[in-house]
């Protein structure tokens, strides 16, 4: 079902449809239950595990994608709420070759137990995206939703600037 | 202990998408009780989460067009700024309409969860939800929003809104408007929002207000609002009317302080009591006040 | 943001690029052909007597495989690092929130969940012990045969009344601590697989596959070599995972469906049945001379352990032996009660006691500066231990310096502070204000106590140099630790390195992942066999090849002559001759360096750690921000550079959240903050971007032990230096964490900092 040619009739979603997505840039056509959660669906169904679950409430960023290139939290997000968009996720960053935000990571310091890491790097994603050269503040702003309980976030803020001054 | 994900009920809920306001209002006619409206889903879902009843049927809104978009309109000889339900907050802070006409808005919505929630999240159920952190900005901005049920359709003030005590259940949230040409009064805003932690975090309090000085050095148009988290938001009419006629200099402030210490009723929780929630609202409100005459560096 | 040690080697960890690209399998991401979906029914009430367990309904179901409950634990059905005492399942009993009462595997997630809601368990409610104050009264009913104290610890030196009488100044204080939740971003989880042969292997996070194993063996009433633990990587434990959390369920659902049986906990769940800080009441009375010598230090520490052991006993030591911390005191008495509640369970988190202690003693010090009119920093200069003093348990201990080192750091830190301070002005709503604190940490388990250690290297036949031990990477940077001794040691590349950690079917004995150990037995390990390893390989070589022993050195890609261009044979070459003969292989195994003197739990090798902070309270409000922080640190060599600045920034965050606002708040034994909703950690916009750490690396002339592990000196001294920079601002001393906006609201009010109050 495409969501954006409804007719006349309201569409239902029952409780289950068949999901038309892109992860990655990869279509995928899955039978899920309307309100599944992305999360779910992307760690159980296209089982793509680099996207985590911590609190499933919205409340840590660790389940961080990018719906139609903008930052989400996969555990918020409904199926319903995905159908014929685009996902990416931290599996889907850098397949083009460009992995500075994961060199800046890596060269930083930037995680340790790695746990919150994939949601972070897109969150960092989305911020550089939007402003290539960030201030401090906005740096805070744009990583406000991401809990690191490992690194303080010291090894995060060096690496955003080391993307900032260019030399991932 | 039930979570989201142990709520079977979900799992077997079913979700309509009308594409036009009539369409959701009649499905909301047809399934009663058994049916609620759904935007962003972010505060449904965390609603859920703390165990409250799934309906049987979601009635998604995500594709009524006449609820979306952002304009400037004209009403009459105020210009307005019309911002529909279903912007998200993250719209609601960029765009460059809000920006330019009410950046006061964008400032609020930056203090609202994180950018993934605001991504998601919509103004209009910020509103409808009727504890969110936009509404007492609204309040002292003069807010209007457009309401419609299945007999009428009408704009009403955010304010009287939230007075009425009648079951609005059914009613669509579709627009938000803000007036724009106060500013050119030379109206002074302020807005905050203080947590348990800098950001991220539900609202201890959340305070807003207006004001500005006429010719004579008297404070005029002096709105003052309170709400965040699980306190009600209202306006704090009594302690407004001190001002009335003031000049900064002849405000006695002692007696705002007690004022707004016996105006506003917040909640209390675990951590912090109802009297600390009221005396910071009352210490932020006259410094921002005060502020206004003497500006000291922030 | 600085380091006084740069990126000496551009080497990124070896387990970086699995984890930026998100390829890594933590253990919680596996999925077996055939697997079910195990969840734990745990308790209603947090005391009552179980009625009965009605679980037909529930077995019912379609899609369950399995129900069990107390009935169906083959083994022993208690477990407990130190003692046993925590039921696998109870029977006739609940303590607290998280005693599980029943296990479910399913076919889903959903289903099991839904099985678990038809579980009929009859309570009958017992009184609530919430609180150790009640624990403690004389009619609290028992919640063990032994009673309510789990463990007294006490330690007298001297005649503290008498040297009481003689002071010119004595201070006295009660100090709060909070329960802190590990809040590691993986919460407890894994998937148990069984095999036809009756074995289980049981991939789930733990600091300590061995220990795992032992009582995995217990529960299930099988012998070790059965069971396999695979515990690495994991996301995150501070010591939450030290103890068992989902394994006996697991395996037992496992074993009696003989599929592999996944348990997940989801936030909440871990939050009810996870381990939690302890919860302490600490009472100081600390006197001394006018000149500021301290004479006399008596301390009564009251621990809320929950319901059961776990490490309790080991915590509550650890507290007492460091209520004095680097401070020689002659007259000393301390004594401490690990008192069993029936709030949740606290045992093992990173600190291990030393948070709690250090904030009150720093708090004393800090107050008797004041009483005494002595700046505090000198005051500490008067007091402080010198290098060759004796442990605060009178004990013996490796000689360092690192006391002085740090506070002398950390004084020409706080000045420059103090200047920059006068120039910056402060806005009209808000006080700025400088605090230090020192903090002295035990690294090891203490004498006494089984603390073994060792590693294996070996040449392996695919012609890697392969090092194992028996440690588990929780984040910390263990692998690079790891890397970077041994390249340094053995002069191999990164190529060439195996490095094998987290497997018991593959791993020597370490010991456990805990207590700052890590660090000191990877160097002291390689130090041992690097010998013996070089001499076996170049012997070997040196026959094959003809070449005398003394002229092969072990380089990058394999052995080389000295001076030659190339490796004359490499590590691959070499397995490959000796794909026949005996493999090229040592071990070692030790015990990690203890006090020769008999002092029970007592340490022998010890890092100092200091803070400097800068806050700004907020008049309006009376909240607290950090605005600017220094650690120094003297654990001896750095061994991996952003591994240690990460422990040591890491760590202040963590206690930065204990200090202001980290609070796992219980009501009649029910936890009130159930997700990280209301269960509040630091985010980005709580740290101050200015955080500086210095490393002071010189270790005390002679001084064999190495570097040592820093995973936990970095959160301790920071919880006192934030209270002492809040009275600096506001001349308000607080004695209860987290700080609350609240009571500094009040204290700004009373001194009439806002005048319209
Ligand atoms: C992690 C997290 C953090 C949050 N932080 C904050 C915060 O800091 N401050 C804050 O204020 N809120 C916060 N929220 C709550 C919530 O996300 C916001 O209030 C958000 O704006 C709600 O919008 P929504 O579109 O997701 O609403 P929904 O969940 O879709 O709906 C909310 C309610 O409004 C009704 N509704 C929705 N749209 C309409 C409409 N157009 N007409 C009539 N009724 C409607 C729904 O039936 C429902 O009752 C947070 C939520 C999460 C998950
Ligand atoms: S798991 Fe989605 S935000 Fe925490
Ligand atoms: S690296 Fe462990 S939570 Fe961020």
């Amino acid at each position: 079902m495409d969501l954006n040619k409804a007719d006349h009739v309201v569409s239902k979603m029952k409780e289950e449809f068949t999901l038309s997505f892109l992860v990655n840039g990869q279509k995928h056509e899955l039978p899920v239950q309307a309100s599944a959660r992305l999360v779910d669906i992307l760690r159980e169904k296209v089982h793509l595990t680099g996207t985590k679950v911590s609190c499933g409430i919205g409340r840590c960023g660790a389940c961080s994608v990018l719906l139609d290139g903008q930052l989400v939290n996969a555990c918020l997000v409904m199926a319903y709420q995905v159908n014929g968009k685009s996902v990416l996720t931290i599996e889907g960053l850098g397949t083009d070759g460009n992995r500075n935000i994961q060199e800046a990571f890596l060269h930083e310091g930037g995680f340790q137990c790695g746990y919150c890491t994939s949601g972070m790097i897109m969150a960092v994603k989305a911020l550089v995206d939007a402003v290539p050269n960030p201030t401090e503040e906005d740096i805070k702003e744009a990583l406000s939703g991401n809990l690191c309980r490992c690194t303080g976030y010291g090894g995060i803020i060096r690496a955003v600037q080391r993307l900032a001054n260019g030399n991932a | 202990m039930t979570t989201k994900k142990e709520n079977s009920s979900l799992a077997s809920s079913v979700i309509w998408t009308p594409t036009t306001i009539q369409e959701a209002l009649a499905k909301k006619k047809e399934f009663g009780a058994d049916a609620c409206f759904i935007s962003g889903g972010t505060l449904l879902q965390l609603q859920w989460e703390n165990g409250n009843k799934v309906p049987k049927n979601l009635i998604s809104l995500q594709l009524i067009q006449k609820m979306q978009g952002i304009e400037v309109e004209r009403d009459h000889d105020c210009k307005v700024l019309s911002i529909g339900a279903l912007s998200t907050l993250a719209t609601c802070q960029n765009h460059s309409l809000v920006t330019m006409e009410r950046k006061l808005l964008s400032e609020v919505v930056k203090h609202i969860a994180a950018p993934a929630v605001r991504n998601q999240a919509t103004i209009g159920g910020n509103i409808a939800g009727r504890s969110g952190d936009v509404i007492p900005a609204l309040l002292v901005m003069d807010a209007e929003i457009s309401l419609c049920n299945k007999v009428s359709s009408l704009k009403k003030s955010v304010w009287s809104w939230l007075k009425d005590k009648e079951d609005q259940q059914d009613d669509l949230l579709t627009q938000v408007h803000l007036p724009i040409n106060e500013q050119e009064r030379n109206m002074h805003y302020f807005y905050k929002k203080i947590g348990r932690r800098e950001a991220f975090t539900a609202a201890i309090v959340t305070v807003a207000g207006s004001m500005s000085l006429n010719e004579l050095g008297e404070l005029d148009h002096v709105r003052l609002a309170v709400g965040g988290g699980d306190n009600l938001p209202h306006r704090l009419k009594a302690t407004e009317r001190l001002f009335k006629g003031e000049k900064l200099s002849t405000v006695t402030w002692k007696e705002v302080y007690s004022s707004i210490l016996k105006e506003f009723l917040p909640t209390t929780d675990a951590f912090l009591s109802a009297d600390y929630r009221k005396k910071v609202a009352a210490h932020i409100i006259i410094s921002e006040l005060q502020e206004l005459v003497f500006p000291s560096l922030k | 943001m600085k380091f006084n040690i740069s990126e000496r080697e551009g080497r990124v960890r070896p387990d970086g690029m699995a984890k930026v690209t998100g390829d890594l399998k933590y253990l919680t991401d596996l999925t077996f052909p055939n697997m079910l979906h195990g969840k734990i029914l745990r308790s209603s009430y947090p005391h009552a007597n179980i009625v009965s367990i009605k679980t037909e309904r529930a077995e019912q179901l379609p899609g369950v495989a399995v129900v069990i409950t107390h009935k169906d634990v083959p083994g022993m059905n208690r477990f407990g690092i130190i003692f046993p005492d925590q039921p696998v399942f109870c029977e006739d009993k609940v303590r607290y929130m998280g005693d599980a009462i029943a296990a479910v595997a399913a076919e889903s997630e959903a289903i099991a969940y839904e099985a678990l809601a038809l579980i009929e368990v009859v309570y009958e409610e017992l009184p609530v012990i919430d609180d150790p104050k009640k624990a403690l009264a004389k009619d609290a009913p028992k919640l063990h045969p032994s009673g309510n104290i789990l463990h007294r610890a006490t330690f007298k030196n001297g005649d503290v009344s008498k040297a009481f009488d003689d002071c010119f100044t004595v201070v006295e204080e009660t100090y709060e601590l909070p329960r802190q939740m590990h809040a590691y971003l993986e919460t407890e989880g894994g998937v148990i697989v069984p095999k036809e042969d009756g074995s289980i292997t049981v991939y789930a996070g733990t600091q300590h596959g061995f220990k795992d194993r032992f009582q995995l063996a217990r529960i299930l009433a099988k012998p070790e070599h059965e069971i396999r633990i695979i515990s690495s990587p994991m996301g995150g434990s501070f010591g939450g995972k030290d103890e068992l959390n989902i394994q006996p369920y697991g395996a037992i659902l496992a074993l009696v469906t003989g599929r592999p049986v996944k348990v997940h906990h989801t936030r909440k769940e871990s939050v009810w049945a996870g381990l939690k800080r302890h919860p302490m009441r600490i009472t100081m009375k600390t006197g001394a001379s006018k000149t500021g010598k301290i004479v006399a230090h008596e301390v009564r520490i009251i621990a809320d352990t929950g319901a059961y052991a776990t490490l309790g006993p080991a915590v509550l030591d650890f507290a007492v032996e460091h209520a004095s911390g680097p401070y020689i005191i002659p007259n000393i008495d301390i004594e401490g009660l690990s008192v069993f509640t029936n709030n949740g369970v606290s045992g093992e988190f990173r600190g291990f006691g030393g948070n709690q202690i250090t904030f009150a003693l720093e708090g004393q010090i800090n107050r008797l500066a004041e009483a005494l009119g002595i700046d505090p920093i000198e005051l500490r200069r008067k007091n402080i231990r010198k290098a060759t003093d004796k442990g605060p348990l009178g004990q013996r201990i490796a000689p360092s310096n690192g006391a002085l080192e740090v506070l002398e750091s950390i004084n020409a830190l706080c000045m420059k502070q103090k200047e920059k301070q006068k120039q910056e002005p402060c806005s009209k709503w808000k006080r700025k204000g400088t605090g230090m604190a020192l903090a002295m940490h035990g690294g090891g388990l203490g004498f006494g106590r089984l603390d073994s250690a060792g590693g294996r290297l070996a040449l392996n036949h695919e012609g890697k140099i392969e090092i194992a031990f028996g440690f588990e990477e929780c984040g910390q940077g263990l692998l690079a630790v790891i890397e970077n001794i041994v390249i340094k040691e053995i002069g191999c590349s990164q190529n060439d390195l195996k490095i094998v950690i987290g497997d018991t079917a593959l791993v020597p004995v370490s010991g456990s992942s805990t207590a700052s150990r890590g660090t000191s037995i990877v160097w002291q390990s390689v130090q041992r066999m690097k010998e013996p390893f070089t001499q076996k390989i170049c012997k070997r070589v040196s026959q094959l090849l003809s070449i005398p022993e003394n002229e092969l050195i072990l380089g990058e890609n394999g052995l080389w002559r000295v001076n030659g261009k190339h490796p004359c044979m490499t590590y691959k070459q070499l397995a490959q001759e000796m794909k026949d003969g005996s493999p090229l292989v040592v071990y070692t195994n030790f015990h990690f360096p203890t006090t020769p003197d008999a002092v029970i739990g007592g340490h022998y090798l010890y890092t100092f750690g200091g803070v400097k902070v800068e806050v700004e309270v907020d008049l309006l409000t009376g909240k607290v921000k950090v605005t600017d922080l220094d650690h120094v640190i003297a654990a001896g060599p750095v061994i991996s550079p952003n591994g240690y600045r990460g422990q040591i920034e890491g760590g202040g965050v963590m206690s930065l959240g204990y200090t202001l606002m980290e609070e796992a708040k219980m009501e009649g034994g029910r936890y009130v903050t159930e997700n990280f909703d209301t269960y509040l950690i630091p985010g980005i916009a709580d740290i101050p971007f200015h955080t500086n750490v210095q490393a002071i690396e010189a270790l005390y002339k002679d001084d064999s032990h190495g570097p040592r592990g820093v995973g936990e000196i970095g959160t301790i001294a920071i919880t006192p230096a934030i209270v002492n920079a809040i009275h600096d601002a506001i001349g308000h001393w607080v004695q209860h964490l987290p700080v609350s906006s609240e009571e500094i609201l009040e204290a700004i009010e009373v001194r009439r900092m806002l005048e319209w109050t």
